[in-house]
């Protein structure tokens, strides 16, 4: 006997199930991805529509993860955004932990961003990595000099190919204009104890161009990446290949607070002139502890009006035994 | 699935409004201008709609004036119009009456989208007309009181459009911006200059809504039309 058929149901009418919404959300969510033909695959692959890391070093809980933007996926272009988080051990055995987010802002339809900013993100981490794992402490002066040490490296290395290396250009290097595969460059450095310990830990940052970094605690997000007199630079010429200089700082961090690095297709919805907006309320609140991978991955997908651009977020909790929901 | 609730839904969100406006006299009738503009608009409004991310970081409405003016689609998403009313060709050519209302309906609209979170970036007025304005007073108080920036803090940029009988000093007068003021070229009969206005007026908007922060682009001359250069000397 024939299998009976079942009768197809319609989904017309039903709901279309969105991602977490904050406020009335965009015009791009409200159509499945299958079906709005909005949501185009890179031709050359390796979309990057997701891409997070999470884990553990010393005291510290770190969530990574990049998300491509509606707009470059409505033009069929891969996520621009990139981060690296890399772990070490510096000669007298302290840990530490590295992170690295870059922003791809190569001109406009260029498809080298991607290769730009996954690269230096990759070397510059792993680079500043290699030299502090060779030092005795991690101390500001050094701190400084490391960076820019390495950077110059990385302005270096990411312009040699070969034309099979991943994402990278198909023209020869000696014909590529940088301003195709610029990036902006955030980096912060800090200590992950072994031991339970009560005293602020020290917070080593530098940046090139918009992406910010904040220390969030209960009282909500404070930028930590302003020069000296508080003021935020003008970021439209600073990038990798075009900075003169870069920004360092540090901070302290206590164990109730929270390290945040974004790119600005986040952090352009939590602050704006000091002032808390719907977005960053959101996320302050669900971010003052350790999340789970999945929920951390909906998190910044949040659906705002008009959040179009790829974003990264890089969370870094201290203590995180403590922390408990 | 709402997070949080709507009453402060666009919390940090930038928009852009564009204010298209369109002559209706008598003469936009004789040559063509009513049924060229009737058949782009509708373009106008798909290609918009058709780009979700254009269609939340812009606003658009339509305007039309004559011996008065009237707003025939208030500002909203293009997504939230189901069609574009046409233009209806009547009376004269009253650029100040237009101007006065632009002043009163671009203020209110921007406190609206403020209360509703929105971030409000210099609306853009697109003003379309083929004659030269025929007000008893003076047309030239309201325009001011409508694009000062210090004395309006809802100011508009306006790009202004000039065809058939349209003075191209009165045109470039009109115009706020350099490179912002256009006419039919030579030999263009007005109906297919304005064929080609409407679309380069949509891609306009597409530029600029297109950005990760909307900000104005302006149209690009093209077949039909130019750019009025008042530096260029003219022998003819």
């Amino acid at each position: 006997m024939a299998p009976r058929r079942r009768k197809g149901k319609s989904i017309k009418g039903r709901a279309y199930p969105t991602a977490r919404t904050i406020g009335t959300g965009s015009s791009f969510a409200k159509k499945p991805w299958w079906d709005s033909d909005w949501w185009l695959l890179d031709k050359e692959g390796h979309n990057r529509d997701i891409a997070c890391d999470v884990g553990t070093v010393g005291d510290l809980a770190v969530a990574a993860a990049s998300v491509r933007g509606n707009r470059h996926r409505l033009s069929g272009q891969r996520c621009e955004d990139s981060f690296c988080v890399t772990t070490g051990t510096t000669a007298e055995e302290e840990l530490f932990v590295v992170i690295a987010i870059g922003d791809g802002l190569g001109s406009d339809g260029s498809p080298y961003s991607a290769y730009g900013s996954k690269r230096v993100t990759y070397l510059f981490a792993n680079k500043l990595t290699s030299w502090f794992s060779a030092a005795s402490e991690i101390v500001s002066e050094a701190f400084v000099e490391a960076s820019e040490e390495v950077i110059e490296e990385v302005r270096n290395a990411v312009k040699s190919w070969t034309p099979d290396d991943y994402l990278a250009p198909t023209e020869t290097p000696a014909d590529a204009d940088p301003a195709n595969f610029d990036t902006t460059l955030t980096f912060a450095v800090l200590p992950a104890r072994t031991a339970a310990a009560e005293q602020p830990r020290t917070v080593l940052w530098g940046t090139i161009g918009d992406s910010p970094i904040f220390k969030l605690s209960a009282q909500g997000w404070e930028m930590v990446s302003t020069a000296e007199d508080g003021e935020i630079l003008d970021s439209a010429t600073r990038t990798l290949y075009s900075a003169t200089e870069i920004l360092h700082g540090e901070t302290e961090l206590t164990n109730d607070e929270v390290l945040v690095l974004t790119t600005d297709g986040v952090s352009d919805f939590l602050m704006d002139s000091g002032k808390t907006l719907a977005v960053g309320a959101d996320l302050a609140e669900r971010w003052q502890r350790p999340v789970r991978i999945e929920s951390f991955v909906s998190d910044l997908m949040f659906d705002f009006i008009t959040a179009d651009d790829d974003r990264t977020a890089v969370v870094c909790w201290p203590d995180r035994t403590r922390r408990r929901n | 699935m709402a997070i949080t609730d709507e009453s402060n839904y666009a919390d940090g969100a930038k928009v852009l409004p564009f204010y298209i406006v369109c002559d209706e006299s008598a003469s936009m009738d004789q040559n063509g201008g009513i049924d060229a503009i009737n058949e782009s608009l509708p373009d106008l409004h798909a290609t918009i709609t058709a780009d979700p991310l254009v269609n939340d970081k812009t606003r658009i409405a339509l305007v039309s004036f004559s011996s008065e003016a009237q707003v025939l689609v208030p500002l909203c998403a293009a997504a939230d119009v189901d069609e574009m009313p046409g233009v209806t060709a009547t009376g004269s050519t009253k650029y100040g009456a237009v101007f006065e209302l632009l002043k009163r309906v671009i203020t209110d609209d921007g406190r609206m989208l403020r209360s509703d979170g929105f971030q409000v970036i210099r609306p853009t007025v697109f003003f379309v007309s083929d004659g030269e304005p025929t007000d008893e007073g003076d047309w030239e108080t309201p325009h001011a009181e409508l694009t000062d920036k210090n004395s309006n803090p809802w100011a508009a940029n306006i790009i202004a459009f000039g065809v058939d009988s349209a003075d191209r000093n009165t045109i470039f007068r009109v115009a706020t911006l350099k490179g912002g003021a256009f006419e039919s070229s030579k030999g263009s009969a007005p109906a297919a200059a304005l064929k080609k206005m409407i679309p380069a007026i949509t891609k306009s908007i597409i530029k600029s809504g297109s950005q990760s922060v909307p900000q104005l682009v302006l149209p690009k001359e093209g077949d039909g039309f130019n750019v009025i250069d008042l530096d260029v000397i003219d022998e003819g």
